[in-house]
């Protein structure tokens, strides 16, 4: 390296090193201008581009009905934005989903509420995210979940994971997991692959498999269904 | 469901609100309406009441209608009196010519009136109550008087200033009258004293003439007689002094005291009807009109649902501003420290000596999070956006997970509530579980939520040994009042050594 201070370009060739990802098209749409262009300045970092942004939910639907799904790789949305300033974000991502089956959204949250998440994988999981923002200021993490949702994963944020895990037990479908389970499983809802959680828990792919396993067994999820890693985070959301 | 049997003997229908009666009490029931049977003994009894004894004349009765009276003549010239020299000044400059003066000094009488009639509304209050009639609201919608500004306003445009106006004059009238009859019943008093005087004590018999064309009746004492017969025979030529028709000798003086405890029975009755008039109308014209009651009751819940209302607005305010500003502005600077750390990081990678750097700004990130943490806890705290888009049970459902104490929700209910139903329902829980949190030792907490046929029903109930102190506590009685401004109510009930319990109940439909 010839350079100390790298530019721009520097950066996403630096990124390279840790997630190894092809330039994506991206949607974004958050209501806060100086959010917007925060984010579109650590995504064009990550070597991605912003093919289209909306400051509210109509534009986000527009943006993608110009667009047309073959030319987004993901869409990006906050939940609260303009016009009603509830969950109206939420909702177009809903409605996006019920026009492209297939199209990767992440969905940016201020609200650890399970609510919310429970919503948005109502229906589906494959290709969809859940992440707080406070999480995008880990770009590591935040770059993971992207390309995790990209490729059609599903990546619920680890704070809204354990907040879910804090649940009465009572009712919890669960109560018949072990810590170890527990946890392994938590890892698998963010969207994280086996090779990952072993190198978290500092355990052999054997024993996550054999965990993975037993998950699926209490569960009662037969081990041939479809979508393996997507199934139990739905039910940890059902569950919940 | 759960066995709510806290509940079992609970009626279903709120309680009525009772905190109405620091407002204005209502009118009791006038003793006149009520059963005989009904009446206790320390009822006040009304002046047409003690005019229906036969003892009435003996009693204390005739006392109470003539203090009544008086008073009432003194107080309503006494407050009518500044308005006096007005009127006198309007008739002045009305003759001297300064016409144009005359719409002033009107108006200033005008504007003097309803304030005179406010003082005197009360004391006439005080006079009516102290005859016996029973209490009278006072009508008035209360105001601070520290706002004089509003209060002058609320005053004068307020039914019940007027009806004290009307009040005064017709009291002022009714007290004319009865201060000239109270006026004769004192001279037939007085001449009868002094005949009883001259009869007993001067032993001076009293001739009477018939003479029917001048004054019907001529009197005179005989020492009179005496006297005109030897000054000036002239003046009574057409009596024949000598021969009077009647002669009372004074042997019968008995004649005038009997005369006075005749005249006196008389008077009694008299006054007592005078003042029970005065007392009956002045009562129907200040007593306030059930509609007026009714308008007030509308005005004070709807002055409470806004109070509420803009609580519950200033709150979602602040809630906008912190999540739309200082949330995003947070996250920003998170995103950007966060791309200070990567670079960071990769600099440290080539070899460069910036492991410090690195280490500040994963610091710096850390902290970050954990303010944004801590100000998302707030946010919600303030207004809880998951309520509003997600209903209750989305929302109690994250205040149980929340909880530091086990909480379990038992939740049934066979649709959304109006959002008002929905928030009150879910502050009364999160001020439980505060509450639970703050003043016991409870190791569990158990929320049950359903709906009767017309209620919402929330209890919290906790095993922090009871001791629950119903009327401590702001945040209660915050509680309470939004609750009563959707005609709920809030109760709390404590089992001592065992539970609390906070129980809401709200009409589900408004």
């Amino acid at each position: 390296m010839h350079q100390c201070r790298g530019s721009e370009a520097d950066i996403g060739e630096n990124l390279g090193t840790f997630s190894r990802m092809k330039t994506m098209r991206i949607v974004l749409a958050e209501d806060s201008a100086l959010l917007r262009e925060g984010l579109k300045m650590v995504l064009t970092h990550l070597g991605h581009e912003v093919v289209a942004w909306s400051e509210d939910a109509p534009g986000l639907l527009d943006a993608c009905q110009r667009l047309g799904r073959a030319n987004i790789d993901i869409v990006l949305t906050d939940v609260r934005m303009p016009p009603t300033n509830t969950s109206d974000g939420l909702q177009a991502a809903l409605q996006l989903r019920e026009a492209y089956a297939d199209l990767p959204i992440l969905v940016l949250s201020q609200y650890i509420a399970s609510a919310y998440a429970r919503e948005l994988f109502a229906t589906s999981a494959t290709g969809l995210g859940y992440l707080l923002k406070d999480r995008v200021g880990n770009i590591e993490e935040f770059a993971r979940a992207l390309t995790t949702v990209a490729a059609g994963g599903t990546v619920i944020d680890p704070d809204v994971i354990s907040h879910l895990m804090n649940a009465p037990q009572e009712t919890n479908k669960l109560a018949a997991l072990t810590s170890r389970e527990r946890e392994i499983l938590a890892l698998m809802a963010q969207g994280k692959s086996n090779a990952d959680i072993e190198e978290e828990l500092f355990v052999s792919s054997a024993t996550v498999a054999k965990h993975i396993g037993n998950v699926f067994d209490k569960l009662g999820l037969p081990p041939d269904a479809g979508n393996r890693r997507v199934r139990p985070v739905l039910t940890f959301l059902e569950a919940s | 469901m759960t066995s709510h049997n806290t509940f079992d003997n609970e009626p279903t229908v709120p309680l009525v609100v009772a905190r109405g009666e620091d407002v204005f009490s209502p009118v009791p029931q006038q003793p006149e309406d009520l059963p005989a049977e009904y009446e206790t003994p320390n009822r006040p009894k009304s002046l047409w009441r003690r005019m229906m004894s036969p003892l009435y004349a003996v009693g204390v009765g005739p006392w109470i209608a003539l203090f009544s009276l008086i008073v009432l003549g003194v107080m309503s010239y006494t407050f009518l009196l500044p308005a006096l020299p007005l009127a006198a000044a309007g008739a002045i400059f009305g003759s001297s010519g300064a016409l144009l003066l005359v719409p002033v000094v009107m108006l200033l009488g005008f504007l003097t009136l309803p304030l005179l009639g406010l003082w005197f509304g009360y004391f006439e209050r005080w006079r009516i109550e102290l005859a016996g009639h029973g209490k009278i609201a006072s009508g008035h919608v209360p105001v601070p008087l520290h706002n004089f500004g509003e209060w002058l306003k609320v005053r004068y445009t307020e039914a019940a200033t007027w009806r004290e106006v009307a009040s005064l004059v017709f009291g002022a009238f009714m007290a004319s009258i009865a201060g000239l009859i109270v006026l004769l019943e004192t001279i037939i008093l007085m001449i009868a004293g002094v005949v009883w005087y001259y009869l007993a004590i001067n032993r001076d018999p009293l001739n009477i003439w018939y003479d029917p064309s001048s004054f019907g009746l001529n009197t005179m004492f005989q020492s009179q007689v005496e006297l005109y017969r030897h000054s000036d025979p002239l003046m009574f030529s057409n009596l024949n002094l000598d021969h009077p028709n009647w002669v009372i000798t004074p042997d019968m003086w008995w004649l005038a005291p009997l005369s006075i405890f005749i005249v006196l029975f008389f008077f009694a009755y008299i006054n007592g009807l005078l003042a029970a008039t005065s007392t009956t109308l002045s009562k129907l014209i200040l007593s306030p009109r059930p509609e007026e009651y009714e308008r007030k009751v509308a005005k004070l819940t709807a002055s409470r649902t806004t109070i509420v209302d803009s609580f519950e607005s200033e709150r979602r305010r602040i809630e906008r501003n912190l999540h739309d500003g200082v949330q995003q502005e947070l996250v920003n600077i998170n995103l950007r420290l966060g791309l200070a750390e990567m670079e960071a990081k990769n600099l440290v990678a080539q070899g460069l000596p910036v492991e410090s750097i690195q280490q500040q700004l994963t610091q710096s990130k850390t902290e970050l999070t954990h303010a944004l943490q801590t100000l998302r806890n707030t946010v919600r705290g303030i207004y809880p956006a998951v309520l509003e888009d997600h209903g209750l049970y989305a929302a109690l459902e994250e205040l149980a997970r929340h909880s530091v104490i086990p909480t379990k929700l038992n939740f049934q209910l066979r649709e959304r509530p109006r959002r008002e139903v929905e928030r009150v329902a879910y502050y009364t829980v999160n001020e439980a579980i505060t509450n639970t949190l703050k003043h016991t030792a409870a190791t569990r907490i158990t929320v049950n939520v359903w709906d009767s046929l017309t209620h919402l029903m929330v209890e919290v109930i906790d095993n922090g040994g009871g001791g629950a102190d119903p009327s401590a506590g702001t945040g209660l009685a915050g509680l309470r009042e939004r609750a009563e401004a959707l005609g709920g109510n809030v109760q709390v009930t404590s089992v001592p050594g065992e539970s609390s319990t906070i129980a809401l109940s709200v009409p589900l439909h408004g």
